[in-house]
């Protein structure tokens, strides 16, 4: 994957570093934390109710096709 | 397929995974099959590898038995029970799908590890998730919506005029029709599977078929009609053996097995009986149960429905009438006067039987304390239960019931049905209102077949031990089994276990040490933190 520098202030790198030293292996790099962050930061959140009312009851007369319901 | 290994790193040799799901695979149709030389490569499976049942979970369902092949967790953890989840403070239920499982995968985690993998028709996988590779949801996936991951690839599904289910029912006079279509199903499928073999080189590959599970709830008494979708079956294994090389690892397995169906226990009928469940005393209500008593009953009428070819097309395709059919004059949980009810019945139809108690502070009209009320209500339902005689037999029927804290583990497991019923083999439960009165009714002539605690389970492939059979092998031991074999450390939440076994002992399979995934406190922190400023954020 291609990658682009970017700059952070060199304090919030120490705290970083810092971290991902106590990590013990968890992160092996600042690059590596940092991008963790972003990524889950930036994730789309899961949508929790995926099913319309109508595809609900879809899902159910499927369901009732198969002898489930 | 080419025979240089499919891993984005190939310094790691290590081998590709392809896994047939068999819904529903059961040895009392595979071994007969063998005996009668028609499943010569399942044969030529139990010849060049080890095989053996393969323990579903409790219940033997297939929402929660596919959760628990995807995360290696019982369902106490990733809290699939059912097709169907009780909406929070509510006795609504609505369809389970992926979003709900709340852990990785372990296809995501291979893809995470930048495997490449792709799954084709699992039960449980609507919504797709993001991959590196393809995921082309499975059961449980509404019409018209985006089904496969990455979005192009459902514009290929279409010109391979690949489709997920069948639409219709069997009606006990559609035979024809209804195995001709699950015929065409499966063609598509395999066409489907055999395009992205060739199309890619997958270091993770499953695909289900469905049909096995279809045919067997419709035709269990007619053995000779599901060889033949057995025989189908393993004619795809044995393109599939010929396709791939020493570097795959098969596996095929199914999610649970399959028996007879005989009977009919009308659970919420009983609880009803003994005075745990009430009905509102409201006029329609009344009514209903009137007709209900007259055997005016969802089931009666489709049966009736369905002995006339042209009343069945009708009412068959015309789903708003029925709807509206079952919330004007049939009996329903809206009928429920739950001020007054201790315990219901909620669930699937299914070889199991689900019992609730109406918990103070679980439901929103709760009638029962937790602790001791609950217990002792618990203790005595168990009591009567195991005195239930069928009504025309005379014979006991409950093989065993659980307690949910006692076979499951995990922080849903406050959702998990509070008895659990094993009826003995031939009975299934009804749980919502059907049978017009009685508590034990036959089975109707459309479904003859029902599940069972063990399905499958085949390994072949290089240093798989030749000609063993396995023991205790279970559907969540597959997910921590595959990521041993990827050398990807296992998540220390799932509940499987390495079937080491199945390897040569001087395999490095066998050899290799079983790695964890080191606890993630920093990740955890992290996560915890961005959940919080998400939460702000909305």
């Amino acid at each position: 994957m291609k990658k682009i520098p970017i700059n952070i202030p060199r304090d919030l790198y120490e705290e970083i570093k810092f971290r991902v030293k106590a990590s013990e292996g968890e992160f092996r790099s600042v690059e590596e934390y940092v991008t963790f962050i972003l990524r889950e930061i930036v994730k789309e959140k899961e949508p929790r109710r995926v099913y319309t009312p109508e595809e609900e009851k879809a899902i159910k007369e499927r369901l009732r096709n198969l002898g489930y319901l | 397929m080419d025979s240089s290994h499919a891993s984005s790193d190939p310094k790691e040799n290590l081998p590709n995974i392809f896994i047939i799901g068999v819904d529903g695979g059961t040895f009392e149709i595979i071994d007969q099959g063998v005996k009668e030389g028609k499943l010569p490569t399942f044969k030529k499976l139990m010849e060049k590898g080890t095989y053996g049942k393969l323990e579903s979970v409790i219940q033997p369902l297939t929402a929660p038995a596919w959760a628990s092949f995807l995360t290696g967790q019982n369902p106490g953890k990733h809290g699939i029970f059912d097709f169907y989840i009780q909406r929070k403070e509510s006795y609504e239920r609505r369809p389970v799908n992926a979003g709900d499982i709340p852990t990785k995968t372990f296809y995501e985690i291979l893809s995470d590890n930048k495997r490449k993998v792709c799954i084709i028709n699992v039960p449980m996988t609507y919504p797709p998730k993001k991959v590196n590779g393809y995921v082309i949801s499975g059961m449980l996936t509404p019409k018209g919506r985006r089904y496969a991951f990455p979005p192009n690839l459902q514009k290929k599904l279409y010109s391979l005029d690949y489709e997920i289910e069948i639409g219709e029912a069997y009606s006990g006079h559609n035979k024809e029709s209804f195995v001709r279509n699950i015929e065409k199903l499966l063609k598509q499928r395999k066409k489907t599977l055999f395009y992205l073999i060739d199309k890619e080189e997958w270091d993770l590959l499953v695909c289900v078929f469905r049909g096995t599970d279809i045919i067997s709830h419709a035709f269990w008494g007619n053995k000779d009609a599901i060889l033949k979708e057995y025989k189908k079956i393993d004619e795809i294994l044995k393109d599939l053996l010929q396709r791939i090389d020493e570097n795959v690892i098969l596996i095929v397995m199914s999610d649970h097995g399959f028996g007879q169906e005989k009977r009919v226990v009308h659970l919420n009928t009983w609880l009803a009986q003994q005075g745990l469940l009430n009905f509102i005393s409201a006029t329609k209500t009344s009514l209903k149960k009137l007709l209900f008593h007259h055997n005016f009953t969802p089931d009666r009428i489709w049966e009736l429905v369905s002995k006339t070819r042209t009343l069945y097309k009708l009412v068959a395709k015309d789903l708003g009438t029925r709807n509206l059919m079952a919330s004007h004059f049939f009996l329903s949980y809206s009928d429920v006067d739950w001020k007054k009810t201790l315990a219901y019945a909620f669930g699937s139809v299914g070889s199991w039987g689900l019992i609730y108690i109406n918990k103070e502070g679980k439901t929103p009209q709760g009638t029962v304390k937790p602790g001791e009320e609950c217990e002792n209500l618990k203790l005595k339902l168990t009591n009567k239960l195991f005195q239930l005689r069928d009504t025309e037999t005379g014979e006991k029927v409950v093989d065993k019931i659980y307690q949910k804290e006692r076979i499951y583990s995990g922080k849903f497991v406050e959702n998990a049905p509070d008895i659990i019923v094993k009826w003995k083999d031939g009975y299934i439960t009804y749980p919502f209102f059907a049978g017009g009165g009685k508590i034990f009714t036959d089975s109707p002539q459309t479904r003859t077949g029902n599940h069972r605690m063990y399905g499958i389970l085949f390994v072949h492939g290089s240093n798989v031990v030749e000609n063993k059979i396995i023991k205790e092998a279970r559907i969540i031991d597959l997910a921590p089994t595959i990521l041993h074999i990827m050398k990807t450390p296992i998540p220390r939440d799932m509940d499987g276990r390495v079937l080491k076994e199945v390897f040569e002992k001087n395999s490095e399979y066998a050899k290799r040490k079983i790695t964890y995934e080191e606890a993630n406190k920093e990740k955890e922190r992290i996560m915890k933190k961005i959940k919080r400023l998400k939460y702000r954020a909305h």
